[in-house]
């Protein structure tokens, strides 16, 4: 090392922050809030309010089914391709056509901000999503598929600080119509599901959790996947949404 | 747990803080930083990056940050395809060196943090950054010489 290299490293660490907020059990908390498979990118988002709502471009009713089909919507912006095509990156190599890509629904946050899910195919017959997690061509799941995305900031105890706090996912059963959210305090939510017709043929749900839910005795406890004559097809429960307590002092792992 | 997490363990137990140092230069604060960090640790530990390549874990673990960063910051920021344009956090703390780190370009100055607030050997950088190992010691060669230059013209070499 030179000595003008050894002037910059020293230069360099007096500039450095040597604070160690790091904690690890929250690295494991965070990797098994989220859901199996997913490739989940966080987004962050101003605070949230309000639940997911179906958009109310066209849209295909078949027994109730909310369907879009690829093809039928105006395309995507420029700015989505390009975020698609990230997928197909050398290292990444998803095989995902961002022309394709095709906006499912959106959840609002705040009566003028929304977040929306985009889903593009790929070219092995799965799909990619905006949310950050593709699937490959043989992807098939008839139960329900649920993540949790604490998008905004978490303290190091745990406590959620700044939402949005998310709850997304899909399915492949051709039954699924409908989801219900049940909270630790008996409320209840109606939550859309929006199937994508071929090649996906999956539908989708993306939720914002109320901040009056972030707190225990109040969290979503489980949700359950209905079929158009209410038959519950399958319930899954809530893991992941974390709370002052959840993670034990840096010091004591 | 398995002999990946347990180096993912490792890795983040001695170099969590030289990461977040780095990508702060990207994201523009501690905070976010630290949370892309997070994120890009538990997604390599949930394995959803089951693609994890032969080479260099902590490479492979700072591309999965960077993208999360990047991520955030087009959300944030509400635009999408421009570079980032890392920079000091707290520049009036080496203000000639902030002017000196200015006037290299965007990657250069990524990689010039890499080494100093990441710690990242030549091998890592070049892994992290998809290019050859004598193209990081060319592009640190370059960007030291013009530091230097800056820096002298400053009269701020110690």
């Amino acid at each position: 090392m030179t000595t003008f290299e050894t002037e910059l490293t020293t230069r360099f660490a007096a500039l450095a922050d040597r604070t160690d907020d790091g904690n690890w059990m929250e690295v494991v908390a965070r990797a098994r809030a989220a859901k199996r498979h997913r490739r989940r990118v966080p987004i962050a988002i101003a605070a949230a309010l309000a639940c997911a709502v179906v958009i109310a471009s066209p849209a295909t009713g078949v027994g109730g089914k909310v369907i879009r089909l690829l093809g039928r919507d105006d395309p995507p912006s420029q700015q989505i391709v390009e975020s698609f095509a990230e997928w197909n990156a050398p290292q990444v190599k998803a095989g995902v056509q961002p022309d394709r890509a095709i906006k499912v629904l959106e959840a609002r946050l705040t009566p003028n901000r929304t977040t929306t899910l985009w889903v593009a195919p790929t070219t092995n017959g799965g799909f990619c999503t905006s949310r950050g997690w593709c699937e490959g061509g043989d992807f098939h799941y008839d139960r329900l598929s649920v993540g949790v995305c604490l998008c905004g900031r978490v303290a190091q105890n745990g406590e959620i600080l700044a939402g949005p706090v998310i709850l997304e996912g899909e399915t492949t059963n051709e039954r699924a119509n409908s989801l219900l959210l049940r909270f630790q305090d008996g409320e209840r939510q109606s939550i859309p599901l929006v199937w994508v017709g071929a090649p996906v043929n999956t539908a989708f749900f993306l939720h914002d959790v109320p901040e009056r839910h972030w707190q225990q005795g109040h969290l979503p406890s489980t949700l359950t996947m209905l079929a158009s004559d209410g038959d519950e097809l399958d319930t899954q429960e809530i893991s992941g949404i974390t709370t002052r307590g959840s993670f034990p002092p840096p010091d004591q792992h | 747990m398995d002999g990946t997490a347990r180096e993912l363990e490792a890795l983040y137990e001695t170099r969590y803080v030289s990461f977040r140092n780095a990508l702060a230069t990207v994201t523009g604060s501690r905070e976010t930083a630290r949370d892309a960090v997070q994120e890009a640790f538990a997604r390599a530990l949930a394995g959803f990056e089951g693609r994890r390549p032969d080479g260099c874990l902590a490479a492979w673990v700072w591309k999965i940050a960077y993208h999360v960063a990047l991520e955030q910051r087009r959300r944030d920021l509400a635009f999408a395809a421009d570079e980032p344009d890392p920079h000091l956090l707290e520049p009036e703390r080496d203000p000639q060196l902030e002017a000196a780190i200015r006037r290299l370009s965007p990657r250069r100055r990524l990689i010039v943090f890499l080494r100093y607030f990441g710690d990242f050997s030549y091998a890592e950088i070049a892994a992290a950054c998809d290019v050859s190992e004598g193209t990081v010691a060319a592009a640190l060669a370059q960007a030291h010489a013009e530091l230097r230059a800056e820096l002298e013209q400053e009269g701020a070499v110690r």
